[in-house]
């Protein structure tokens, strides 16, 4: 394993057991992220990034949930054989995470200030001046203005772009190795998002702190990551550099992503190329490859088995049977 | 962009239109204390055959524009004007007959279908509305609109919550068709779906657009969707148009600081390319009590001392372009 790795996580599945039957919502996810790198995970809704996150976290809620097999291995550590002991003391420490909806994620009955204190308190061991001194300068770090003042204040009386700037103080306050970002700019307006995605860069670059960074905005991971992770319908189809990405897509997946999507420097009268049909239902997979129902390179293959993820030129990573003899086999 | 039967013909007209919505304060004795100021005086014309598309932040007032074009809600002031007759000055039932000829598509179609109503029954009761009595006939007319939105007839006797986002949204769009309508308003009709399905949407709407002739308000926030999409684009800011202009001019060529700012926020999905972005600074002030002068002055980056004290007039500053700012 190379010196340089921070996360590995191999071939995760994660179910839900309900009444409807069994939901695979992470089937086979493969991903790595190295020390001070930024992924991005994209893919649409219910293709498994915010179980994978969870799942990471180990926060999935069990029951329903439950992680069938896989491995986490985060700075050596294989975080799905660990105690909840030693989870607590990674949660937030080492991994911190922000959520798209700062609101709820956030507790209305206590000031910020305690809730950023809280997590200093825990795990850096800190006296509640020492705390209140590091919050304040935290929520100063990521341009709350009257950060001294503004600590006193509870949630709601705070504006969504501000709460996710609150969120992410608190996830920074313990210098983590890792940082999940599920969708934190979705729910804000552009000129907010812009404000988000800049700090977040700063951030990054001040801290070396390596960030998974959960999108649907393709847009978002070409400008904040190194590396892209594709997700569909649980499985990881696609992972690779972000140039590589937006340049030589390998997946059909990919393509039909890169296809649909409105583009705004082309002038020229433009018809979108979307894929045909809908995601397949979680509970019932095709016994071949998930997206082969939607596939327009679908080949009798595709439909009996699975594909596996192979890395068809170094450090490009792809599951899928039109590169099935070039590859060499990903261990 | 479609190019077919665009006019420049005005199906419909907006005259300094103002919708206030009145802020109470108190719980036993609600008392008066301002007025939310969601649309603040717009004034735009919508021709025959185009996509004017409108956008902005959450809270400009856009989809209000939308609701008081369709008088779902009515005014304060101003005018809608739609193929020369006043839309304001109808009684009820006038208005009502109005409404075959302008419908909506809205953002969420879960909440916007009946969830009791067969998807076969929710589109025919426009029809059944508007006279259409005999049973057969608008079992017939509910197949083809079905058919024509990528659905099956099949479809038809399934209930709302048996289809995923993108039909549910097909179906809001069947609904729409029902009466043959000129104009239909979409509020972010595809901002809650994901880009593969919103790309179909998207053709369709394209599709559909050129086959009946027909005009859309599009109102989204999504600056490349509606770049895309319209002929003409508006952006708005705090119940007021900063900017309106052909949909080229307007990305290639923008004027007003809020529209150039805007732009550059956007991500754009190309790793090598580099943008230098405006970050704007603050959040976008209350409705409630909007600033003096020019609404856009607390965040502007070229701010002077009379955006402070005077409203900049929407002017035409040739080409079809109007722009509201002190400095054009």
């Amino acid at each position: 394993m190379d010196q340089e790795l921070l996360l590995r996580v191999k071939e995760l599945r994660t179910n839900f057991h309900t009444d409807a039957g069994v939901i695979k919502a992470a089937d086979g996810v493969n991903l790595e992220i190295r020390i001070g790198e930024t992924l991005g995970v994209v893919g649409e809704s219910g293709s498994g990034k915010s179980v994978t996150a969870m799942s990471i976290m180990r926060l999935i809620p069990m029951p329903p949930g439950k992680i069938v097999s896989g491995e986490v291995m985060f700075d050596g550590k294989d975080l799905l054989k660990a105690s909840e002991d030693e989870l607590m003391r990674i949660r937030g420490n080492d991994i911190a995470m922000i959520f798209q909806d700062p609101m709820t994620s956030l507790n209305p009955v206590l000031t910020v200030g305690e809730q950023i204190m809280e997590a200093i308190m825990l795990h850096q061991k800190a006296g509640r001046t020492e705390a209140k001194k590091k919050a304040v300068e935290m929520l100063k770090r990521v341009g709350i203005p009257e950060a001294e003042v503004r600590i006193d204040n509870y949630p709601h009386q705070f504006s969504g772009g501000m709460r996710q700037r609150v969120m992410i103080a608190m996830a920074l306050s313990c210098n983590p190795k890792l940082l999940i970002a599920d969708e934190p700019t979705t729910a804000l307006d552009v000129t907010i998002q812009a404000q988000i995605l800049d700090l977040m860069n700063d951030l990054k670059r001040e801290s070396g702190t390596a960030i998974m960074l959960i999108t649907h905005d393709l847009g978002i991971v070409a400008e904040l990551c190194q590396k892209v992770l594709v997700m569909y319908a649980g499985n990881t189809v696609e992972y690779t550099d972000a140039v590589s990405l937006f340049t030589k897509p390998m997946h059909p997946y990919t393509w039909g992503l890169l296809g649909s999507l409105p583009k705004l420097d082309v002038w020229a009268k433009q018809r979108l190329e979307p894929i045909q049909g809908q995601p397949p239902d979680l509970r019932n997979l095709p016994q071949g490859c998930n997206f082969a129902q939607r596939c327009n390179q679908k080949k009798p293959i595709c439909e009996q088995q699975k594909p596996t993820w192979l890395e068809i030129e170094a450090g490009h990573f792809v599951s899928c049977f039109l590169y099935k003899e070039e590859g060499k086999r990903h261990d | 962009m479609i190019e077919t039967k665009k006019t420049t013909e005005t199906l419909l007209k907006v005259e300094n239109l103002k919708k206030y919505f009145p802020v109470k304060k108190g719980i036993a004795v609600q008392r008066y204390v301002g007025d939310l100021k969601a649309v603040d005086g717009v004034s735009f014309e919508i021709r025959r055959g185009e996509t004017l598309g409108l956008v902005g932040e959450s809270g400009c007032g856009k989809s209000t524009i939308g609701r008081v074009i369709l008088r779902l809600l009515e005014p304060s002031k101003g005018k809608v004007i739609f193929e020369g007759k006043v839309l304001n000055e109808l009684s009820h039932e006038e208005m009502r007959k109005m409404r075959s000829q302008m419908q909506m598509i809205f953002q969420d179609s879960y909440a916007s279908l009946n969830p009791r109503m067969r998807v076969g029954d929710i589109i025919a009761e426009p029809i059944l509305i508007q006279g259409v009595s005999n049973r057969a006939e608008r079992e017939k007319r509910v197949c083809k609109i079905l058919d024509v939105v990528g659905l099956s007839p099949y479809h038809g006797a399934r209930y709302p919550h048996e289809f995923s986002g993108g039909q549910r949204q097909r179906i809001g769009i069947a609904r729409a068709l029902a009466l043959n309508p000129k104009l239909i308003i979409c509020d972010e009709p595809v901002s809650a779906l994901d880009l593969s399905i919103q790309a179909q949407l998207i053709n369709l709407l394209e599709d559909l657009q050129k086959e009946y002739h027909l005009t859309y308000l599009f109102i989204a926030h999504d600056l490349s969707v509606v770049k895309h999409i319209s002929n003409r684009v508006a952006v708005m800011y705090l119940g007021k148009i900063a900017e309106l202009a052909n949909s080229e001019e307007l990305y290639k060529n923008p004027q007003h600081p809020y529209t150039i700012a805007l732009l550059s926020a956007i991500p754009v999905p190309d790793p090598t390319v580099k943008k230098d972005r405006i970050i704007l600074k603050g959040d976008v002030p209350s409705p409630v009590n909007p600033p003096s002068g020019c609404r856009f002055h607390t965040r502007c980056p070229k701010v002077q001392t009379i955006c402070k004290e005077q409203d900049p007039n929407f002017r035409d500053i040739g080409n079809d372009h109007f722009v509201a700012c002190h400095f054009i």
